[in-house]
């Protein structure tokens, strides 16, 4: 009891001293408390965000992999290796592989749409579109590792669920006209865009017949329930964007078609599978590929998923977190260091004192304690303070220095806009939505997290604390050094 | 009875190349006041600083009790059987008289409900009023100063007092005084008083003198 008395009393009458180190404490505290709660919100928000994110993921084939499988094959070298031979022979993935896929821990739930191209000698397509797939994704036929579709007017698609006429759900497409099939019904029921309805007057009610292109006699007929709108494009531009010529029907019902067309190998309809998962969350993605592979995933196939844009949205928090750790480090560090020197300053200064204690019969241990009480009194007040003052800072700081960091990266993003010849003008939406950026990869209409909560809670105080147990401890140390070496005779024969 | 006995004690500093002390035999009682005295150099104040624990002898004894100090805890020896006056002091600027006092009693495991009242006591003793007490050692003067050392010491009632020049900056009046006090705490108190000193003065008041220059031992 009586060393937290003498301690009290060293510091109340050593002022100059206490308020020295005091402030330096208090530096490092704010310091660390706005580093650790900007740090700490960066997280939470990225979790939190990553919580909510919906993570997709699908398959594509790794086309350099199959060029090095194919170029690597004893067959290569042959002079009767065929690559289109070697590439269809790659595993598939039908539509059954996504169904067992989608039945997966990992997966909340999966999109599935399948197409084939179709003629029909009744209808008459809406103009010579450019035929585009929805995508970029390289997309597998039913039959071998290459897509090999059967070329054909009409783009017919088969929909397994109502979730993956992603389209409509994103307000792209509108059924104008009629209605939606009923998703589960196997009789051909589909909706076709209003220019093909037009061309051929179509309404809702009427039938078509398509044929299989590799087989005129082939045919089937549809009955339309609806009629959508194209709205994306204006009504020029969708004459030519492929999505006139579409016809919408269900999974069973296209699946049906093909399994009918299947049973004449040379002239069997190709069909395309498209799948996305749904991922439970962003940390099942390695797991999940995993599961796949176990589940007879070729090697030639990769799953991708959308996190990019994700880490794109992040980046700035990203950065804005990894700058509050390196800061806090240098903070500790400087600030530890000169805590370390006054500490030595103020034993040298302090040397009789102690000598004088030891002299008079005070333990080792003791004398030891009464200083470093001193210094956790000092510390505590200073942590103290310097959390309040990190706790009222914090908020604004964190956001100044995050829009900072987002002014950069535009900065940067519109930069290389620049020299792929996009002419982006930085907060120009328009021009951000319509530049060159995405064609080569980069995503500029990134939706970035602009704005944290750093605020300081009991975790920060309790890490603020811990910070200035630590900042004793170590400076501590020199007198623990000291006090152990010297002998009092020693210090105070120097003395005298 | 001895209180206090050195047998043989040898002392020597540079490795043995310089013998300060060589093969003292000094006994001590309770009741009593001892001066060691000699020139510069003669190893008086080695051996108060022997005697106090604050070092060890090369060889040799030194006996409390008839036990040997080494085998006494030294914190312990310092803090309750011995009392040591420096011959600078060695008080604490940043503390006033009181509380010097007192750290010295917190110090020892002495049993006092009242410390603050017994450290008034005691610089009362040595002369020392209220006023004075509460007033930081540095604004005191030397004379002030000795007298709150000795306070110090008596605080925590140990057996022995070992005083290291303990008049040697103070005036003939002042000197008078802290004999006087030495000199009442052996005989009514029944301490054991050794003072290292060249003073002649204090040699006369002293019932024992041991000469290190001559090692001999003159009985009053």
């Amino acid at each position: 009891m009586y060393i937290i008395k003498n301690a009290f009393k060293s510091i109340t009458r050593s002022k100059t001293r206490n308020i020295l180190i005091g402030i330096i404490i208090v530096v490092v505290a704010t310091a660390s408390c706005i580093a650790l709660s900007i740090k700490n919100a960066a997280n939470e928000v990225k979790q939190s965000y990553l919580d909510s994110y919906n993570v997709t993921a699908q398959l594509s084939l790794d086309r350099g992999a199959l060029r090095n499988a194919a170029n690597t094959s004893d067959t290569a070298a042959t002079a009767t290796f065929d690559p289109k031979e070697f590439m269809s022979n790659v595993q598939n993935v039908s539509a059954e592989n996504i169904m067992t896929y989608g039945v997966s821990e990992y997966v909340k739930s999966y999109l599935l749409s399948i197409q084939t191209n179709m003629n029909s000698t009744t209808l008459t397509k809406v103009s010579d579109t450019i035929v585009t797939t929805n995508n970029d994704r390289p997309r597998m036929d039913d039959r071998g590792g290459v897509s090999n579709v059967s070329s054909g007017d009409f783009k017919v698609i088969g929909y397994k669920s109502l979730d993956s006429m992603t389209q409509f759900i994103d307000s792209v497409y509108k059924v104008t006209t009629g209605s939606m099939f009923d998703i589960d019904s196997n009789n051909n029921l589909c909706v076709i865009s209003v220019e093909l309805a037009e061309k051929n007057s179509l309404t809702v009610g009427s039938t078509f017949v398509l044929n299989n292109p590799n087989a005129a006699t082939e045919v089937y007929t549809f009955t339309v329930t609806g009629i959508y709108e194209d709205t994306s494009t204006d009504s020029e531009f969708s004459m030519f964007s492929g999505s006139a010529n579409q016809i919408l029907t269900t999974y069973t019902s296209l699946n049906n078609i093909v399994t009918t067309s299947n049973t004449v190998e040379d002239t069997k309809l190709s069909i395309q599978t498209d799948a996305t998962f749904n991922l439970v969350n962003a940390n099942v993605v390695d797991v999940f590929t995993a599961e796949l592979k176990t589940k007879g995933l070729s090697d030639y196939y990769t799953v991708n998923t959308n996190l990019e844009s994700f880490n794109q949205s992040i980046a700035p928090l990203e950065n804005l977190s990894s700058f509050a750790t390196t800061f806090l480090i240098i903070v500790l560090l400087i600030g530890g260091s000169i805590l370390v020197i006054l500490n030595m300053l103020n034993i040298r200064e302090r040397k009789y004192e102690i000598g004088v204690l030891r002299a008079i019969g005070m333990k080792k241990h003791l004398v030891l304690s009464q200083f470093v009480i001193e210094l956790l009194m000092v510390t505590s007040i200073s942590i103290i303070l310097g959390g309040v003052i990190g706790s009222v800072s914090s908020v604004p700081i964190a956001n100044y220095m995050l829009q900072s960091e987002i002014s950069t990266q535009e900065t940067t993003q519109s930069e290389v806009s620049k020299n792929f010849g996009g002419g982006q003008i930085p907060g120009d939406p328009t021009q951000r939505k319509n530049s060159m950026m995405s064609a080569f990869g980069a995503n500029s209409d990134v939706d970035y997290v602009d704005k944290i909560n750093a605020v300081v809670d009991v975790k920060i105080l309790l890490q603020l604390g811990l910070i200035g147990l630590i900042l004793t401890i170590i400076s501590s140390s020199i007198s623990m050094i000291f006090i152990s070496r010297y002998t009092p005779l020693k210090i105070l024969s120097n003395r005298t | 009875m001895s209180v206090f006995k050195i047998e043989d004690l040898c002392y020597s500093y540079d490795n043995g190349k310089k013998l300060v002390l060589d093969n003292i035999n000094y006994e001590f009682e309770k009741g009593k006041t001892y001066a060691i005295m000699g020139k510069s150099g003669t190893g008086k104040t080695t051996l108060l600083s022997l005697m106090s624990g604050l070092d060890v002898p090369k060889s040799g004894k030194i006996l409390y009790n008839d036990i040997n100090i080494s085998k006494i805890n030294e914190n312990k020896y310092r803090s309750n059987h011995v009392g040591v006056i420096f011959q600078s002091l060695n008080l604490l600027p940043h503390l006033t008289a009181l509380e010097n006092v007192e750290l010295s009693m917190d110090i020892s495991d002495i049993k006092i409900k009242n410390k603050k009242e017994h450290a008034l006591k005691m610089l009362a003793k040595v002369g020392l009023d209220e006023n004075i007490a509460n007033r930081r050692v540095l604004r005191l003067s030397g004379g002030e100063q000795q007298r709150v050392a000795i306070a110090r010491t008596l605080s925590y009632n140990p057996d022995v007092i070992l005083a290291d020049e303990p008049t040697g900056n103070l005036d003939a009046v002042n000197e008078k005084q802290v004999m006087d006090i030495f000199k009442k705490l052996a005989k009514n108190d029944n301490k054991c008083v050794i003072i290292v000193t060249h003073s002649d003065n204090i040699s006369n008041e002293v019932d024992n003198v041991y000469d290190l220059e001559n090692i001999t031992k003159s009985i009053k």
